[in-house]
């Protein structure tokens, strides 16, 4: 097990570099630069600056510099904020890891049981409501989802403020756009695999023993039934991610994925730089979270591996 | 005579799915005496399992329904009527099941020490510990080794055969009154088989436990039966005593059914198989329900009057059929 983490953590290591070495590159083939705002300076202000933040030299150097400091744990100056990177990130990325917090923790504590309750109780108007609700849900993008949230729990029934992030009540309307839809995804999962594993024979072996219902479900049946789900919370996880880049432009949040969508807009190489490493490092940690409690959960892939 | 620990007298189960009724079980009856062996036989989808499993409450309902009938547990609860409730302190305590495929009816998930000790924790209360050690025992009593360590394995780790030898010792840790095995040694090896089945018996005599032993293969049931029942589309076609249907069978199918026991005799000679195929029980059978059967013919309608059961002796009964079955050396000159 722990040699399967280290080898796992080598291996994200080298998917960053990956990942680093390719969006470096990728940013800088796109048509502009830093300083080519809306409104355009005198070109001999702009050579100084691109001189200043050693824009002018080759490609390679430039990444050989960027590398090297990204090494020491500095990930430059932004080019379009007085701040440099490291304080942005410092800054956005616990916003954006609340909101995701808040939005997989909705998806979870609604997705669950509704879809072992749709399960349990399969074909009855238990399982028909809630299904067809979800397939509403899956199909609602995010954009249409938070403004029609906003429109109707801010503007008509005042309930919530329709922007900003200030006291807790503000967590919840981004929190449920990006939620609900997974929520719904979660509870077809859970659904499809309580049911695979309802109709096993087990199940009949446990029933036999005169095992009640109640420790059928919770005992015999959650922790294979819950094995599709738990696939599904790395995907899942990069889904809140890019959710989190149109609610937080919508609900008006500084958190990173804003950030991460006005850095590309402008060219800020090296705020697009940070921001992709946090989210590459979050999701492969994420996804390693992920293959752990797989393991834990299932004992013949425990034993396949050692 | 004492009173029979199970009286199950004119079950029907039937399955309503979209494709048409499937008549599972139409009306059958049997008693089943304390420690006694009672072998239940017939061709795969006889409805032998589907017996079983309405007297166990594990028919999935819907689309199964049981139409008629009762299974009476020591003269006094109906398990075809009882509550959820009383049936989960009734299975797993008093009745006890075993089945077909050892590999799918373990929890992949659980620990072997969880699932063999649930019945224990549930039905005696005992605690954790306790459970463990009477669990540890069972499974030493089945002839596994190193039973202290391998009771925290998972079922992966264990054969078949061993598998089934855990569902054996978990079916009977509670000492039940009855335990039901259905095809218990179908799934394994032959060589195993043998084992398996001297094991239940073995058991079966410490517990003094009364055993219903469900089989396709009649030649399973010969040394360990007290008394056989023959099934054939949903219906009972002989029962009687080991003896009486082995030595005395009258009815065609289980004459048929008896040559095809494949046996040392038969060296050299093509072994003998029942022609045709048993009636698809999803569609009313009109007439004879031997009707796709050469060689064996009973007569009667068998969906609305099938002939008629007929007394041969006080242990022996047998449905009325029209023919004698040519003489096997005949039957193998024709194929
Ligand atoms: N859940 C079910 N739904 C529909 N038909 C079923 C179901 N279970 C069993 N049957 C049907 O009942 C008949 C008897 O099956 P079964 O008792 O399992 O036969 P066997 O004698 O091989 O144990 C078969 O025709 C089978 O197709
Ligand atoms: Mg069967």
């Amino acid at each position: 097990m722990f040699k399967f983490i280290l080898y796992r953590l080598l291996q994200t290591l080298l998917v960053l570099w990956v990942i680093v070495t390719v969006t470096f590159f990728l940013v800088r083939l796109a048509p502009g630069d830093p300083f080519s705002a809306e409104r355009s300076m005198p070109s001999h202000v702009k050579e100084r600056l691109m001189q200043h933040y050693g824009l002018d030299q080759p490609a390679w150097v430039q990444y050989g510099n960027y590398v090297s400091s990204l090494l020491q744990g500095d990930l430059g100056p932004s080019y379009t904020q007085s701040r440099n990177v490291n304080q942005i990130l410092a800054q956005t990325f616990p916003v954006s890891l609340e909101l995701g917090a808040w939005a997989l923790l909705i998806a979870l504590c609604i997705g669950l049981p509704v879809g072992v309750v749709a399960a349990v109780y399969r074909n009855t108007r238990l399982d028909y409501v809630p299904m067809s609700m979800a397939m509403v849900g899956i199909c609602l993008p995010t954009f249409v989802l938070g403004p029609l949230l906003a429109l109707f729990f801010g503007v008509w029934l005042n309930w919530f403020n329709v922007s900003g992030w200030f006291g807790p009540h503000d967590r919840v309307l981004p929190a449920l756009t990006i939620g609900l839809v997974y929520a719904a995804v979660i509870a077809r999962i859970t659904r499809g695999g309580m049911l695979e594993i309802l109709t096993r024979d087990f199940i009949r072996t446990a029933r036999a023993k005169g095992v009640p219902f109640h420790t059928i479900i919770f005992k015999h049946t959650l922790r294979g039934g819950l094995l599709p789900v738990v696939s599904y919370m790395g995907p899942a996880l990069a889904g809140v991610i890019s959710g989190s880049f149109v609610v937080e432009t919508i609900f008006q949040i500084p958190g990173l994925g804003r950030e991460f969508v006005s850095s590309a807009f402008n060219r800020d190489y090296t705020l697009v730089l940070g921001t992709v490493i946090v989210y590459a490092a979050l999701i492969t940690l994420a996804n390693l979270l992920v293959d752990i409690v797989q393991v834990l959960l299932n004992p013949r892939i425990r034993f396949e591996d050692s | 005579m004492a009173q029979p620990v199970l009286q199950v007298q004119n079950l029907t189960t039937r399955f309503h799915t979209r494709n048409g009724v499937v008549r599972a079980v139409e009306d059958v009856s049997f008693d089943l005496n304390q420690g006694e062996v009672l072998g239940i036989v017939g061709e795969s989808g006889c409805g032998k399992s589907v017996t079983c499993y309405s007297m166990m409450g594990l028919i999935p309902q819907p689309p199964g329904r049981i139409e008629a009938g009762s299974a009476v547990l020591d003269g006094q609860i109906d398990l075809l009527k009882a509550s959820e409730r009383e049936m989960n302190a009734i299975r797993g305590k008093r009745i006890s099941m075993i089945f077909q495929d050892p590999m799918t009816s373990l929890n992949p998930y659980l620990r072997i020490s969880t699932q063999l000790i649930e019945p224990l924790q549930l039905h005696e209360k005992l605690s954790k510990k306790a459970a463990i050690e009477r669990g540890v025992e069972a499974l030493k009593e089945v002839g596994i080794p190193q039973a202290e360590e391998r009771i925290h394995f998972y079922p992966h780790e264990f054969s078949g055969g061993m598998r089934q030898r855990v569902m054996i010792a978990m079916a009977m840790i509670t000492q039940p009154d009855i335990l039901i095995a259905d095809e218990p040694t179908t799934a394994l090896d032959v060589t195993v088989q043998a084992q398996i089945l001297e094991l239940i018996r073995q058991r079966q005599q410490a517990n003094g436990s009364a055993v219903i032993l469900i089989t396709h293969d009649l030649g399973v049931v010969a040394g360990l039966c007290d008394r056989i029942l023959v099934m054939y589309a949903g219906r009972v076609v002989e029962t009687g005593t080991a003896h009486e249907v082995f030595k005395k069978a009258r009815h065609p199918y289980t004459i048929a059914l008896q040559r095809s026991i494949p046996s040392l005799g038969t060296k050299g000679k093509p072994l003998y198989t029942i022609p045709g195929l048993p009636p698809d029980l999803s569609k009313p059978i009109p007439g004879d329900a031997f009707a796709l059967r050469k060689g064996i013919v009973s007569g009667g309608k068998w969906d609305h009057t099938p002939p008629p059961m007929v007394q041969l002796s006080e242990t022996h009964w047998v449905r009325e059929s029209d023919c004698e079955l040519p003489s096997l050396e005949e039957v193998l000159r024709e194929c």
